[in-house]
């Protein structure tokens, strides 16, 4: 009699939790497929980070073993990630601290998948303001990729739910991982983005709604106006600072820039590439060549001065 | 009148044993007109040695300007100098006391002396008819306490002077405080020095500059070339051995000297008043391989005897033995444990202790071959190999993992054995660029491999900040004091206090005075300094080329004003840069902020100078980051397009002097660059 009653409360419960479970999977299926129609743009960027630190005017050098996740856009090998991935820092920590951060990324490689291949690569452009960075693949060494378009998608919906796509660490087989996002506010000034609260957290990814339609990029941004809003030593956090959706119109407009510059580098590193001995006495190289020009002044790339805010300026 | 006669003879007597005033003025007298002789006889012949010395430093030559005396000892125009004025250097110029520069050619360089021959190119001369005028020699052991001697030379670099005093001691030599040895002395290159040297140690005034310059006998004589001085104290190297160099290098072109390998030590406290005691041997020289040991007393070498109880008399002992002929037999008798004994060994020729410094510039390295008493003092198994001096940061070598640097001696390169510089250069030279080039170095008793990449040469381009949108004002916050002051009450914003010329800001009509209230309507909160850069992040936010709408007050009256939103202006790391390696300094292109920031006029074009190699040739000349240049030679710079085209000229002309017309400062100058292209 006991038994008979357990089997009809199993009998019961898996009645109960059947639909839950179908209902469920329906609900899983989408992550999976956009994984796996999305996975192969995720790349992995490995590289050294040179680092100067200059906190309350005190400077230290430092070297960084990096290895970070970009997504390929378009076809040409141009790859998106974030700008902190090279050092940048957000103006406000930066004032916080009294903070300045000069970081050169040397030995810029990409690698597919867990593939064991490098492909070389170069910094082109940074966007410090979207905390975007532009990576060009210099040599693809005969390999066809197709990346992300961000000329085409969709607007997020607040209460909606995106899903991001990344991948794990090399040491964890590079596996393709995804996570989701809840779409909580739309910001309209200084320009428009959504506020979005998460399990997905990989900046300059795109992010896309359940039909698998891109619908921006995850980024953090600034609040235009204030600073950090409280919390102190016990903590509280700076809400000054939020993750957020980039609208794809504010991204291509970066992209559209980038992609010049990706055409240049790739124009220099294939005439070097040619031997040229000749040139020798009259290195002359592109704008932004060398060193100085990959390092950060501050963290968020070669931040734009003012004009007469430069050293030597205002000589009389 | 006996008495008389008496008296009258003292007094003459006196009067002649007693030095009067003009007798004491004649002593002065005598000593002036010696001068004065001596001044002639040698001061024309003295010479203000203006040089460009060559030092190596981080993987690469560094050249900066030094300068010396000298003193011409023969009517061809040779010189004698220091080896540490004239040593490792690019270029030397002889300046005369009638203001007469020539440039002179090294004949032979001797570390182990200090002393270097030169001769001066008088086929150079724009009068080649006036015989230059030269010094003699005097004989230095002739030298006494108490002599006079003039020091004549450039102190301090300024123009010829003279200066008078006695010789100290005419046989110094540096032993230590404790009186146990004697001390070594290194060049500043660290080439040793002085082992045959006694020094002549006089009061005459010499100072920094005056190395070099001639210490003269009052006979007009050269007896010794000043090397060191300073704090009342100078010596200088006899002219004996000055002229035992000076015969060498003009019959044989350098100076050869035989090696016995050994070291020798006075033997005075052993209470011993003959002989020398050998002290210790190098191993594999002459005097181990022929059975003396450490601890022998030599008597006698070839038919000589020797002797030295004080350490004064070591040096000429060193020298005796030097001036055997290398490949000579040489019997050498000597005492062990109280027996007489003789053996004989065969003389070799005794090298430098150190090499020169020579530059791989395509490995980006300095290296110096190993000499025999290198090798033996480093004891490395042989002296194949080439030694790592230094390495310019970032070169093929530094990149490699793991790291070649200073220290290690390469012993192959791309599978080919090295030798030496000769023969590292030749593989260099054949390598090409590759990225599999496998080097084996000798480090310390390890045998160390890995692999040098020598395709990475180029940096690619590198992408800096996109450009924001810009509106081309300066602005101050308009904080509460200052609002209240202004009779604008409660009015927060931004007051323009600049607008740069010919941008969008200005043809929108903006100007200094305007209170910026409102961006595109929303208002701009700022009344605190801490809100500076308010404005600036409104504006990057918007979008370039887009129009804005920007709320003024000006006068009282709210006013809106349309402005174009331009790019941000390019920085100093985005515009194009330019290198001329040869001359050794980098330029970029003029920037908006420059032209505003100097307050240039706009049309302003010219290449900037960024960085100024230290050692370089441009650095040499007094080139400058932050000139902006705006000719080189008859070629004018308007661009990067321009510079390199000036640098390739350069390259191939060859021009003796690099004429750069600059703009520093608020005023135009002349850069004039003298390089060595056979350098």
């Amino acid at each position: 009699m006991k038994m008979r009653y357990v089997a009809a409360l199993c009998a019961v419960a898996l009645l109960l939790s059947a639909p839950l479970v179908g209902a469920g999977e329906d609900e899983t299926s989408v992550p999976e497929k956009i994984l796996a129609a999305k996975a192969d743009t995720v790349v992995n960027l490995k590289f050294v980070l040179k680092l100067q630190i200059i906190v309350q005017g005190q400077s230290r050098d430092q070297e960084q073993n990096m290895e970070v996740r970009g997504v390929l856009i378009g076809d040409s090998g141009l790859v998106l990630t974030s700008n902190m991935n090279f050092g940048g820092i957000p103006e406000s920590v930066r004032r916080q601290y009294n903070l300045e951060v000069k970081a050169t990324p040397v030995e810029l490689k990409i690698l597919f998948g867990n593939e064991v291949e490098e492909y070389d690569a170069q910094l082109v452009a940074r966007d410090s303001n979207l905390n975007l960075a532009f990576v060009q693949i210099l040599d693809m060494k005969g390999r066809k990729v197709k990346g992300v378009d961000l000329r085409t998608g969709v607007e997020p919906r607040i209460g909606r739910e995106l899903i991001g796509v990344t991948r794990m660490s090399r040491g964890f087989d590079c596996a393709p991982s995804v996570g989701r996002l809840f779409v909580t506010a739309k910001v309209e000034k200084p320009r428009v983005m959504w506020a979005v609260n998460g399990s997905f957290s990989e900046i300059a990814h795109p992010v896309y709604n359940i039909a698998g339609e891109l619908a921006g990029i995850l980024s953090i941004q600034e609040g235009s106006e204030g600073v950090s809003q409280g919390g102190g030593m016990m903590g509280g956090g700076n809400n000054n600072i939020r993750p957020v959706i980039l609208p794809l119109s504010d991204v291509v407009r970066s992209l559209k820039q980038a992609e010049k510059r990706a055409a240049e580098a790739l124009e220099t590193y294939a005439e070097d590439n040619e031997g040229d001995e000749a040139g020798d006495e009259a290195g002359e190289s592109s704008p932004g060549d060398g060193e100085k020009a990959s390092e950060t002044k501050d963290g968020e790339g070669e931040q734009k001065p003012e004009p007469g805010d430069e050293p030597g300026d205002d000589e009389e | 009148m006996n008495s008389t006669r008496a008296m009258l003879v003292l007094l003459a007597a006196l009067l002649i044993l007693t030095p009067t005033a003009s007798g004491r003025e004649r002593g002065v007298d005598s000593l002036r007109s010696d001068m004065e002789f001596a001044k002639e006889q040698v001061y024309p012949a003295l010479v203000n040695i203006s040089v460009v010395v060559k030092n190596y430093s981080g993987g690469r030559p560094q050249r900066a300007p030094a300068a010396g005396s000298g003193v011409i000892v023969s009517p061809a125009g040779h010189v004698i100098t220091n080896y540490h004025v004239a040593g490792e250097t690019t270029q030397i110029i002889c300046r005369l006391p009638n203001k007469e520069s020539i440039e002179a050619e090294v004949i032979a360089h001797d570390p182990l002396t200090d002393l270097s021959v030169l001769k001066l190119k008088l086929e150079t001369r724009k009068n080649r008819n006036i015989p230059i005028p030269f010094a003699r020699l005097g004989n230095s052991d002739l030298l006494t306490t108490g002599d006079y001697v003039l020091a004549m030379g450039n102190p301090q670099s300024l123009s010829s002077s003279m200066t008078l005093g006695i010789v100290s001691n005419p046989k110094r030599v540096f032993a230590s405080f404790t009186g146990a040895e004697m001390q070594e002395m290194d060049l500043p290159g660290g080439q040793a020095t002085g082992k045959f040297t006694r020094w002549i140690q006089h009061d005459a005034l010499i100072l920094g500059g005056n190395s070099g310059g001639p210490l003269v006998n009052m006979k007009g004589e050269v007896i010794g070339i000043n090397e060191l001085g300073g704090s009342g104290v100078g010596f200088a190297i006899p002219s004996n051995l000055v002229a035992h160099v000076l015969n060498q290098a003009l019959s044989q072109g350098r100076v050869i000297r035989g090696w016995f390998g050994v070291s020798l030590y006075p033997v005075e406290k052993m209470g011993r008043d003959d002989g020398v005691l050998v002290s210790s041997l190098q191993p594999g020289g002459p005097a181990e391989k022929a059975g003396l040991l450490p601890g022998d007393v030599l008597l006698t070498v070839g038919d000589r005897p020797v002797e030295a109880l004080y350490f004064e008399q070591i040096p000429p002992v060193y020298k005796f033995l030097a001036d055997f002929a290398p490949g000579s037999e040489v019997e050498v008798g000597y005492l062990r444990d109280g027996l007489a004994a003789k053996t004989t060994l065969t003389v070799v020729e005794m090298e430098e202790y150190q090499a020169d410094v020579m530059e791989v510039r395509k490995l980006g390295m300095t290296v110096r071959d190993i000499t025999g008493p290198m090798a033996l003092i480093r004891r490395y198994p042989t002296s194949d190999g080439v030694y790592i001096t230094g390495m310019r940061a970032g070169s093929p070598a530094d990149a490699a993992k793991p790291k070649v640097g200073p220290g290690d001696v390469i012993v192959e390169l791309d599978g080919k054995k090295v030798t030496d510089y000769a023969t590292l250069l030749k593989i260099v030279d054949e390598l090409g660029k590759r990225d599999d080039i496998l080097i084996r170095v000798w480090r310390r008793g390890e045998d160390v491999i890995t692999v040098l990449d020598t395709t990475a040469k180029k940096k690619p381009f590198a992408g800096g900040e996109l450009p924001k949108a810009w509106i081309g004002v300066k602005t101050q916050v308009l904080t509460t004091d200052v609002a209240k002051a202004l009779g604008l009450g409660k009015t927060r914003g931004f007051r323009i206090t600049r607008v740069y010329r010919q941008t969008e800001a200005e043809k929108a009509g903006l100007v200094v005075g305007d209170i910026i209230t409102a961006l595109n309507g929303e208002a701009l909160r700022a009344y605190r300094v801490q809100d500076a850069e308010l404005l600036r992040r409104k504006v990057e936010n918007l979008t370039i080329d887009d129009k804005a709408d920007l709320t003024v007050v000006r006068g009282g009256e709210e006013q809106t004003l349309e402005v174009v939103l331009q790019e941000t202006p390019k920085t100093s790391a985005e515009v194009k840069t330019g290198a001329d390696k040869l001359l050794e300094y980098k330029i970029r292109g003029v920037t908006f902020s420059d032209r505003a920031g100097k307050r240039w006029p706009m049309d302003r074009t010219g290449v900037i100078v960024t960085e100024v190699t230290m050692g370089g040739w441009a650095y040499l000349a007094g080139l400058r980051p932050g000139d902006l240049i705006k000719r080189i030679g008859s070629l004018e710079i308007n661009s990067v397009k321009d510079f390199k085209k000036a640098v390739k000229w350069v390259a191939k002309e060859k021009p003796a002097t690099v004429s750069i017309f600059v703009l520093r400062g608020y005023r135009t100058s002349f850069v004039f660059i003298q390089p060595d292209y056979n350098d």
